[in-house]
């Protein structure tokens, strides 16, 4: 809601400045957005009127004016616009005028005295462009200062309303609540009720009298089409953001501004018959105001003549009733709709008006009548004509009940003793009618405050109106208690912590992410997750996996001559399956680069599974992790693994598929790593196991096995073997060429003995080792080397 | 042996004494020149070796009178303990000084940088402001809790009081699901409906996470995050609404000076509402929205408002990163550019 400061101090005009105005509706809630002046300051600028027009003897461009100053005064003026003409009401810059950018003195152009200037719109602030000489009303007074005859010292407020305060969406409805969060007066004009000219009217008809309690209509035959919109209302429109159109629309929109009753005029000549209210049946078409041809359903609301469709009921009008140039009758209308009617219309039109808005927020049941008054006395006393009586049909209009407010439950909400007499005071400044028993006030808000309906919202009422900073700040002291342990978060934090100390920086990427991306890197057992209404054609899809999001992220960091990138991020994927959306938190990470980065006396290598792996291995305890090779969308084939935690697939590491990357225009391997983070949520409390006091003792063992064989599933067999006596064992040496046979490779374990209870003796570790390689033997046919 | 010979040895230990002192001197001379370890060897067997002065002396002694013999033996023999014990000190003092050399010879550049994995990753910073805000609020007793992010109507709106077609729903841009009836969180809210559904009051939780809306500027992204607060309880009001916020700003800034207001303002789920803005260089920021829960909220739940109160605030966690970390544009927290991440180790 936009409007013009000095129209609203026509109505209430408290002692205080624009900035704390400003200030004052911010705090009452009504919060302003923006406070701009209507153009920049200028002086010495007066209406004139051009009373003769000749030739410039020596330049053919140019012309001499006479212009009529007031105060008998004329002067002699060199114009070089072509609009000027006799008789045009100018507005005239006097010799010593300051305009915004220059400062007007008495000159001779080409051997001509000229006293003074002539200005267009531009030259004065008002607009950017110029088009010629700005043409000022003929009623202007000549000698009047043009700032102050168009008000030009006023302000325009912007206010961001909140959507439950409908009655603010008009001046009178702004004026109120200055008045009541300023504690000052207001007075609105009276509207005199009219006399009925002529004894016309139309039929109204209300077939669906919930959807429209009210409609009052009026007919005014032969209003001048050719009358101009006086210049304060032009103004004040313009101020308020609407483009004057013709005398009747203007005066409309003034209305609904002014009071907040949207209305409507139509064409009589072009309405068949009698107006009929009612839901429309689909199919039906109306042409509206924009242009648009539009199919209606059977929920939206159509004012109709005999023949069909006229208008859409709190939206917008028809295009074939509406009022021309060439317009001398018109009908008025002036209804209440109910909120639901049009309510989320604008979704479903794919635009919004001024009725809608107003209506889908509320307009004051009761004011109909009253408006319709306003308006065609506007019309009769603008542009003429003569006004029929006002026909209505009508249901019941929503009654207003009562609401209490114990004085005690406002105190309990608010937090302090307020007292009766200080939320007396509000409700005497906000006009709502309070009657005050026992501790309770009863208060039957008035017919525009659709706000007001339980005790919070007069409690919100009071505390507002006093005052939000007046309301003290207590610290809440209440039972403490422990908060237990939240899984997720614990684990949150031991993978950041982790993935940080590894040197991966996090990210937060986007949750929607292309297409493509999905199609390259996602899980593609999900369906698609697609957003019906995307911000942009490449953020359509609901992720299934981290991977896409990080190599654009990646993609966007080598653009940048980045060689070495190392990211995580930490967020739900979304996957989905016949009808059941799912949303897991995965961890994802990407290597790109060297190892350690350029170091002194050291090689740089590219990272590869291996190094990547290693940041897994360290994070999950090794006893209860495997991997297995696997395959998946995106992932090179032969260098990837599944993570098996717990006996469960929680992810996988792996060098993502040489042939998509190029895609992305990545030149060198990336390492990425995924997994659900809730498959981590059984890590396990550490049991302390008894640490020997014997040495503990190394052997060495050396096989040869097929080719073939996955090192990690003997490594794995070893270790989880419960061979008495064996503390740990690890491989250290893959091996093949010379002295192993093709087609197989030697693997060499390191094997940690330890007996909690004695120093073991050479033929015990012998005996151990021996019945490790009888075991390897046994299931992978394995042969001791050499 | 001839007397001859006696007689010289006789003669000769007249002299002996002398004879001995002047061996001992000469080894300290001779030690003393010896640079490294092999000449000192050498030097050493001219007096302790098999053909060396002492053991000659020894051997000479067999000829020597019982009577002098005892002595003369035991002044060799104190001869020899003192040239061992200047070739040991010798010794020690070459190898020092070998050692000396090497040392000095083996400095190195420490100016030069460390090797190995000499850096760390970082966290991103609005996962570092969640944390400090989620550790603040835990200490107050808030428990942290977390919710899905695809939500249905019913818990983004309808239950919040903004039933199908309530003007408060175009202030969230929301985005829809094809094909399906649900919707991407426009705020944090819906875990208010949730935990109370789930679990009887009193209640004290703060839910933070991600949330979408239909918008993308320098001050916009069409994701971002929030941070959603509940605390039910007989008695807790807009005043302690008030306390708490102020409070929590003052702890989060570390400023005992912060400037806070409470604003007038509408959320279709609380009511009375306000806005709560901080003062910064002379402008007001929003910092995020509150109030009193609604009753009809607490209805929708189960919850009895005459026996209950509650209030609920949501924050803008990005606005409060940009704030503390004095970050301008939006759009670098979400663009991965590895230059901004590594600020915030």
């Amino acid at each position: 809601m936009i409007f013009s400061e000095s129209w609203l101090r026509d109505l209430c005009n408290p002692p205080i400045s624009s900035a704390d105005l400003a200030q004052c509706l911010t705090m009452a809630g009504l919060e302003v957005e923006d406070v701009s002046p209507v153009c920049e300051s200028f002086s010495g600028v007066i209406v004139g009127l051009i009373t003769r027009k000749e030739k410039h003897p020596n330049a053919e461009r140019l012309n001499l004016c006479q212009v009529d100053v007031g105060k008998n005064k004329l002067l002699a003026i060199i114009c070089g616009a072509p609009n000027v003409s006799v008789g045009m009401k100018v507005a005239c810059a006097l010799p010593g005028a300051k305009l915004p950018k220059i400062t007007i003195k008495p000159a001779t152009i080409r051997g001509v005295d000229s006293a003074g200037m002539l200005c267009s719109k531009s030259e004065l602030g008002l607009t950017e462009e110029s088009d010629g000489i700005w043409e000022l009303p003929a009623e202007a007074p000549v000698g009047d200062e043009v700032r102050d005859y168009f008000d030009l010292d006023d302000k325009i407020f912007s206010l961001k309303l909140t959507p439950n305060r409908g009655d603010c969406l008009s001046i009178h409805g702004i004026a109120r609540e200055v008045a009541a969060i300023t504690n000052s007066k207001v007075s609105f004009e009276n509207t005199s009720a009219v006399k009925p000219a002529i004894v016309d009217r139309m039929s109204i008809e209300i077939v669906d009298k919930e959807a429209c309690p009210k409609y009052a209509g009026r007919i005014i035959s032969q209003v001048n089409p050719n009358v101009k919109t006086p210049e304060y209302i032009v103004q004040r429109l313009l101020r308020s953001g609407i483009r004057s159109i013709n005398a009747v629309v203007d005066l409309t929109n003034y209305v609904m501004l002014e009071v907040g009753q949207p209305m409507h005029a139509f064409d009589l000549d072009k309405l068949n018959g009698g107006i009929v209210v009612r839901f429309a049946t689909k199919g039906e078409v109306v042409k509206l105001l924009n242009g648009q041809d539009l199919e209606l359903d059977s929920d939206m609301l159509t004012i109709n003549d005999s023949k069909g469709p006229v208008a859409l009921a709190g939206i917008m009008g028809g295009l074939n009733s509406s009022v021309t140039e060439t317009t001398e009758n018109l009908f008025l209308e002036s209804a209440f709709f109910a909120a639901d009617v049009v309510a989320g219309k604008w979704r479903q039109l794919g635009f919004s008006t001024d009725a809608l808005h107003r209506y889908e927020r509320g307009v004051d049941p009761n004011l109909a009548q009253s408006a319709l008054d306003r308006l065609s006395n506007l019309i009769a006393e603008v542009c003429g004509g003569n006004c029929g009586p006002v026909s209505v049909d009508q249901g019941s209009l929503p009654n207003r009940k009562s609401v209490d407010l114990r004085v005690a439950k406002c105190e309990k909400v608010l937090g302090f003793k307020m007292g009766s007499v200080r939320i007396a005071d509000v409700f005497q400044r906000l006009n709502l009618p309070a009657q005050y028993n026992n501790g309770v006030f009863s208060v039957t808000p008035p017919s525009y405050r659709f706000d007001l309906e339980i005790e919070e919202d007069l409690i919100e009422e009071v505390a507002r109106v006093d005052g939000y900073d007046k309301l003290p700040a207590i610290s809440p002291n209440e039972g403490l208690r422990f908060v237990p342990i939240n899984k997720k978060i614990t684990v949150e934090k031991i993978l950041r912590d982790h993935f940080v100390r590894r040197e991966y920086l996090e990210t937060v990427t986007f949750s929607f992410v292309d297409d493509q991306l999905e199609n390259d890197f996602g899980d593609l057992s999900s369906e698609r997750i697609v957003l019906k209404n995307p911000i942009s054609v490449h953020l359509n899809v609901m992720r299934t996996s981290l991977i896409g999001s990080l190599i654009n992220s990646l993609k966007f960091n080598v653009n940048r001559y980045q060689n070495r990138v190392r990211l995580f991020e930490i967020s739900r994927v979304f996957n989905s399956n016949k009808t059941k959306i799912r949303q897991p938190y995965c961890c994802a990470g990407i290597a790109y680069g060297g190892v350690l980065g350029n170091q002194w006396g050291r090689d740089e290598k590219n990272v590869d599974f291996f190094d990547v792996k290693a940041d897994l291995e360290s994070l999950l305890p090794k006893n209860e992790v495997t991997f297995t090779r696997s395959s998946r969308n995106g992932v090179h084939p032969g260098r990837a693994a599944d993570i098996i935690f717990n006996k469960k697939n929680v992810g996988w590491v792996g060098e993502l598929h040489p042939k998509v990357l190029s895609k992305y225009e990545i030149a060198s391997s990336v390492v990425a790593f995924e997994f659900q983070i809730e498959g981590l949520f059984d890590l396990k409390t550490t049991v302390f196991q008894k640490v020997s006091k014997f040495p503990a003792v190394v052997r060495d063992l050396a096989i040869v096995v097929e080719e073939k064989q996955a090192a990690g599933e003997i490594l794995t067999f070893l270790n989880r073997l419960e061979v008495n006596k064996v503390e740990r064992v690890d491989l250290f040496d893959v091996y093949s060429g010379k002295g192993i046979d093709k087609g197989q490779k030697g693997l060499a374990f390191r094997v940690l003995l330890q007996d909690t209870d004695k120093t073991l003796s050479d033929d015990e570790i012998d005996e151990v080792i021996g019945e490790l390689l009888e075991e390897l033997t046994r299931t992978f046919s394995a042969k001791p080397r050499r | 042996m001839s007397s001859g010979g006696f007689k010289g040895l006789l003669f000769d230990f007249g002299v002996s004494s002398l004879k001995l002192e002047n061996i001992v001197t000469r080894a300290e001379e001779l030690f003393s020149n010896a640079e490294n370890n092999h000449t000192l060897e050498q030097v050493k067997s001219k007096f302790l070796g098999k053909t060396g002065l002492i053991t000659d002396q020894l051997k000479k002694l067999k000829a020597v009178p019982v009577k002098e013999k005892a002595k003369l033996g035991k002044d060799i023999n104190e001869a020899k303990k003192r040239i061992e014990e200047l070739l040991h000190a010798r010794r020690e003092e070459i190898t020092d000084a070998e050692l000396n050399e090497k040392i000095l010879n083996s400095s190195i550049d420490v100016t030069l940088p460390g090797k190995g994995n000499n850096s760390i990753g970082s966290c991103h910073p609005i996962t570092q402001t969640l944390d400090r805000i989620s550790t603040l609020f835990n200490s107050m007793g808030f428990s942290i809790i977390d919710g899905p992010e695809i939500e249905s109507d019913y818990y983004n709106f309808t239950a919040l009081n903004q039933p199908e077609n309530h003007p408060a729903r175009s202030m969230h841009d929301t985005f829809y699901l094809l094909n399906h009836d649900f919707l991407l969180r426009t705020h944090t809210s819906p875990m208010q409906i949730r935990h109370m559904e789930e679990f009887k009051p009193p209640l004290r939780i703060v839910s933070p996470g991600r949330v979408y809306r239909v918008d993308s500027d320098a001050t916009h992204s069409p994701m971002f995050h929030q941070l959603e607060g509940l605390w039910v309880d007989p008695s807790v009001s807009f005043a302690n609404l008030k306390g708490l916020m102020r409070e929590f700003l003052r702890v989060f800034f570390e400023r005992d000076d912060i400037e806070v207001r409470f604003r007038p303002s509408y959320f279709p789920f609380t009511e009375p509402s306000a806005e709560i803005d901080m003062l910064f260089d002379n402008n007001w920021l929003e910092i995020g929205g509150c109030g009193m829960v609604h009753p009809k909220v607490l209805d929708n739940v189960g919850i009895n408002t005459e026996s209950y109160q509650a209030f609920a605030f949501g924050m803008g966690l990005d606005r409060l990163a940009m704030i503390r970390y004095k970050v301008e544009d939006l759009r670098l927290f979400f663009e991965s550019d590895i230059r901004f991440l590594k600020q915030f180790t």
